[in-house]
């Protein structure tokens, strides 16, 4: 039976979710520097020396609330304005995850899952950010303090951390046939996770 | 006086819950009769009961000692399917049909919580439940997943803090009630029944001293 090595760019978070569903998988530390169309080129330029058993995952999130997009503030300010603007409303984690390499073609794959968050008084926002934890995409960390102020969450959640689980689990199974049950490798059985 | 929260539950998923989120946590568990015999009563009034049960236990343990402000808090977490409650399987086999049960369907996972002010003698319990699409999943993804011994001690026979997160397709509600301690809830509850500020004194109160949490150099690349 082939087994397969799965090498993956993504944020600190999502590596997280990789190692808690039971995934063997190897960091990649270099980032692409936009999101969109270039995640597939950046993929493709990931993969091109790597043998040829490596998948190849990048994993890019966005938050988004239909109307704006919420990078990582650079300020308190910033942050307390970011805070102001998404309290009491629902806004989208959308991560876009190129997957391919290893006689594959690379696909984009587009997950999304919505935050509610609850409406915020000024003393919330002053306390959360007294914490200095607001160095994150719409100025809250959804694995730290921030989860006080998730009301609910409509999706999987494994996106709102940065990589959806679920479309990787289904996307490696279509594609290479692997599944947690025969393991090659990257799930739970022949993984060293296990 | 110091504020101390008092976590009486043997749960170490309640526990990592709030210490993840830096709150400073002791643990002081009793053993309570969880049999609770009222006739068609519904689990979210049965969770409640429970982390009433757990939580007054503590309480009055902790009564005479005026050392510090305790914040006691108990929860219970039931699953439920089709008006069936599912608790944690008995065997590997139990846990087995707890899963073939909730492949490719909805499930609800309430979670009853007590939070009790020492020092005002004030007590109040809430519930929160939330929604779990379950993949559908085939026998092998079952069998593998029981193989690694994951839905021991665990309420439906999975757990969505490990690897149970692949079994799951979608939520509705809040995610840290699924795992066992609706947060969320838990600091809408301390500011509107205690009148407590989640935030007050950043190092000390409620909060561990120097969390180390806050914009670590890991923190400051995630995005």
């Amino acid at each position: 039976m082939e087994n397969y090595r799965l090498l993956v760019s993504a944020n600190a978070a999502a590596f997280d979710v990789l190692t808690q569903a039971g995934v063997n998988f190897e960091k990649c530390d270099v980032r692409p520097a936009a999101n969109g169309d270039a995640l597939k080129s950046f993929a493709e330029e990931m993969a091109k020396d790597e043998d040829k058993n490596v998948i190849t995952v990048v994993a890019e999130k966005e938050i988004s609330d239909g109307k704006r997009v919420y990078g990582i503030p650079e300020t308190r300010e910033e942050a307390k304005e970011m805070l102001c603007d998404i309290s009491g409303g629902t806004h989208s984690h959308i991560v876009r995850m190129c997957i391919g390499g290893a006689g594959q073609p690379f696909e984009v794959i587009t997950a999304e899952a919505q935050v509610s968050f609850k409406k915020l008084n000024e003393w919330e926002i002053d306390g959360y950010l007294n914490f200095d934890e607001y160095k994150f995409p719409a100025a809250y960390d959804p694995a730290g303090k921030g989860a006080l102020f998730m009301r609910k969450i409509q999706g999987d959640f494994s996106v709102i951390k940065g990589l959806p689980i679920v479309a990787l689990m289904e996307a490696l199974e279509r594609k290479y046939g692997i599944t947690p049950a025969n393991g090659k490798n990257i799930w739970w059985k022949g993984s060293n996770k296990e | 006086m110091e504020l101390k929260i008092v976590l009486a539950s043997n749960s170490p998923r309640r526990r990592e819950i709030m210490e993840s989120l830096g709150f400073d946590v002791e643990v002081i568990a009793g053993n309570v009769d969880e049999n609770i015999e009222e006739e068609g009563i519904s689990p979210e009034l049965l969770v409640q009961e429970l982390a009433l049960l757990k939580g007054r236990a503590i309480a009055q343990k902790l009564h005479n000692d005026d050392s510090r402000n305790y914040l006691v808090v108990a929860a219970d977490t039931v699953v439920v399917y089709n008006n069936e409650i599912f608790g944690k399987p008995q065997s590997r086999a139990d846990a087995e049909r707890m899963l073939k049960t909730l492949s490719g369907k909805k499930h609800s996972v309430i979670t009853g919580m007590a939070v009790w002010a020492l020092d005002s003698g004030k007590g109040c319990s809430v519930y929160e439940k939330t929604d779990v699409y379950f993949k559908k999943l085939s026998d092998e993804t079952i069998q593998a997943y029981l193989d690694t011994e994951e839905y021991k001690d665990k309420a439906g026979g999975y757990g969505i803090q490990g690897k149970g997160i692949c079994l799951v397709e979608k939520i509705d509600g809040d995610y840290y009630n699924v795992v066992g301690l609706p947060v969320s809830k838990f600091h809408e509850v301390l500011y509107e029944e205690h009148r407590t500020n989640v935030f007050h004194g950043k190092n000390g109160g409620l909060w561990k001293k120097n969390d180390e949490r806050k914009n670590t150099p890991r923190n400051k690349d995630s995005v």
